[in-house]
């Protein structure tokens, strides 16, 4: 588990002040130094905020009403009771057994049930509610994101895989979209954005292959330079590949080198080590 | 003689402004809500583009002559073999203005297939291009109003857009671009340079730069929080605060699984072949700013 990971664990504890005062340090510096962390922790803050704003009802004069008239049968029925025995406290346990107290003590604990049910209810239900409304954040910023994918802006388009980028694991849904707008869409920085965004997921073999696979559909040598750094750093065999794509017609003189220079010097010591 | 010298020379110059005003074409285009911002698209155009702001609530398009050639080298040392064929050296289609005494009580039916026109809907003017080979390079030039969407292509020829405030999307396939003083998204990419003052970000309109081999030279605004995304094979300069900056690979395979964020001896092994990118939050951090050239510098300065 990375640190990110492990503050992201943290911040919800963190936003109800339940952490100890050195990992309320360690994430505090964390957030100031990781912009994704700072990000996701403001947008918790914000829903957190929202949740202060929204008012607690107030209880119903029916629960009033309902709770007066068990308080008023209670009475009937236990001023009638006699104690079945005497304890020798003398007059304070007979006081202490008298019905006044006896009823005024089971109010009093029901009055504390009742608030304490009320603190920590609304305690439990809010941080249910949280996690809850976390999780429908996430799924309406994927809904977001996937129809934003789908816009005619560019700038769209482009916002849109920079949020999908803050996904640990994508979904096959956005790893689709984003292999499609690696092949086809029609803006260069786009296209280099989903690559980017792909990456991550470069232990999944058909993710690679997707990313291979694209080269011929670039239209951008930048692009296509992009795509042969990537398979010299993330694929098991990049000699092969290389040759391969070295052949491809009408390539861009500048990529046909940087394939050649790429060629050379994957036969450093740093290559086979890592090999 | 003196006197005829300069009677000859004001006759020529006479001629000649009259010859080239004949060659310039200006469009006036209204808008359909001039209360609303307005876009402009031009595609797969061949010459340069200059964008300009007015108070107008119209776009005025001027088109003349390209001062320059056209190179169009899309592949290195093979120029002009894809699918773009080579201007040819006698034009199919007669170009210039028509004479005025031949139109005298006659309604314009239809305008010149391969001439530049623009039509506009709903607020987004389109300017259309005769076909490649169709007729001689121009070069335009764009008045808008300030909040204007631009979404421009160019082969050859420069781009340069001044105090635009909207979505900005430019590629121009070999030519430089220059923004000056332009706020919202910009999205850029170019075979050439890119030099960019940005006045003003907006949160959620992103900026990326791109190039393949030319210099990226962006001013930013100096408070500006926001993380760069940067990567070269060239070098890399900024004014901002580089104390924080952070050597990332993004693909983590099983292979190469480990995280140069924690292994530094691993970046010094890093070979410069493979990808690498530097991470720089400036104030702190904030959107991400991608910025990426194969082989030329990039330099970040700070601006006002």
């Amino acid at each position: 588990m990375n640190a990110c990971e492990k503050i992201k664990q943290l911040m919800i504890p963190h936003l109800l002040g339940e952490t100890q005062s050195l990992h309320h340090h360690q994430i505090e510096n964390h957030l100031r130094e990781c912009p994704r962390c700072h990000e996701e922790f403001t947008q918790i803050s914000r829903v957190w905020n929202k949740l202060a704003d929204v008012q607690v009802p107030a209880p119903s004069t029916s629960l009033a009403n309902s709770f007066h008239s068990v308080l008023t049968q209670y009475q009937r029925s236990h001023w009638e009771i006699k104690p079945t025995r005497s304890l020798p406290l003398g007059s304070l346990s007979s006081l202490w057994f008298s019905p006044v107290w006896r009823v005024a003590a089971a109010a009093v604990m029901i009055i504390i049930t009742f608030f304490s049910g009320l603190y920590f209810g609304n305690a439990f239900s809010s941080r249910a509610q949280l996690a809850q409304l976390q999780s429908e954040l996430d799924d309406t910023r994927r809904l977001a994101i996937m129809s934003l994918m789908k816009q005619s802006s560019s700038s769209d388009r482009l916002q849109a895989i920079y949020w999908s980028e803050q996904w640990q694991e994508s979904g096959d849904d956005m790893q689709n979209a984003l292999e499609q707008a690696l092949r086809y869409d029609p803006n260069t920085n786009v296209r280099l954005a989903a690559l980017r965004a792909l990456q991550p997921l470069a232990h999944q073999a058909q993710v690679r292959h997707a990313i291979v696979t694209s080269f011929d559909q670039q239209t951008s040598p930048l692009m296509q330079i992009e795509i042969i750094d990537f398979i010299c750093m993330a694929e098991d065999a990049p000699e092969k590949i290389l040759l391969q794509l070295k052949e491809t017609p009408r390539l861009h003189t500048g990529v046909r080198q940087h394939i050649e220079w790429n060629l050379k010097n994957l036969k450093t010591p740093f290559h086979s080590k890592e090999n | 003689m003196k006197t005829l010298f300069k009677i000859h020379a004001f006759l020529l110059l006479l001629f000649t402004s009259a010859v080239i005003s004949q060659d310039i074409d200006t469009l006036t285009v209204n808008l359909s809500d001039p209360a609303k911002p307005a876009a402009i698209k031009a595609d797969f155009f061949i010459g340069s583009i200059s964008v300009k702001t007015h108070a107008h609530n119209y776009v005025m398009i001027i088109s003349r002559p390209s001062d320059k050639k056209m190179e169009l080298n899309l592949l290195g040392d093979h120029p002009i073999e894809l699918e773009l064929p080579s201007l040819p050296d006698k034009l199919f289609f007669k170009e210039g203005k028509t004479d005025p005494k031949k139109i005298e009580g006659l309604t314009q039916i239809q305008p010149a297939r391969f001439a530049i026109s623009a039509n506009e809907e709903e607020n987004t003017v389109e300017i259309n291009v005769p076909p490649i080979g169709m007729s001689k390079n121009r070069d335009i030039e764009i008045w808008t109003p300030v909040k204007t969407s631009l979404n421009l292509k160019s082969f050859g020829g420069d781009v340069n857009v001044n105090d635009i405030d909207g979505e900005i999307e430019i590629e121009a396939f070999g030519g430089n671009i220059t923004l000056n003083s332009v706020s919202g998204a910009v999205i850029a990419n170019t075979q050439g340079d890119i030099n960019g003052t940005i006045k003003n970000v907006t949160s959620g309109k992103p900026l990326s730069f791109s190039s393949f081999n030319g210099e990226i030279d962006i001013t930013l605004p100096r408070q500006i929080n926001a993380t760069l995304d940067l990567k070269s094979h060239g070098e890399i300069y900024t004014d901002f605060d580089a104390g924080k900056r952070r050597v990332t690979r993004k693909a983590k395979s099983e292979k190469v699984g480990f995280d140069l964020e924690e292994d530094q001896e691993k970046i010094i092994e890093l070979q410069e072949s493979q990808e690498r990118i530097i991470e720089l939050p400036l104030n702190g951090g904030g959107e991400k700013i991608s910025i990426t050239t194969f082989s030329g510098n990039i330099y970040i300065r700070k601006g006002k």
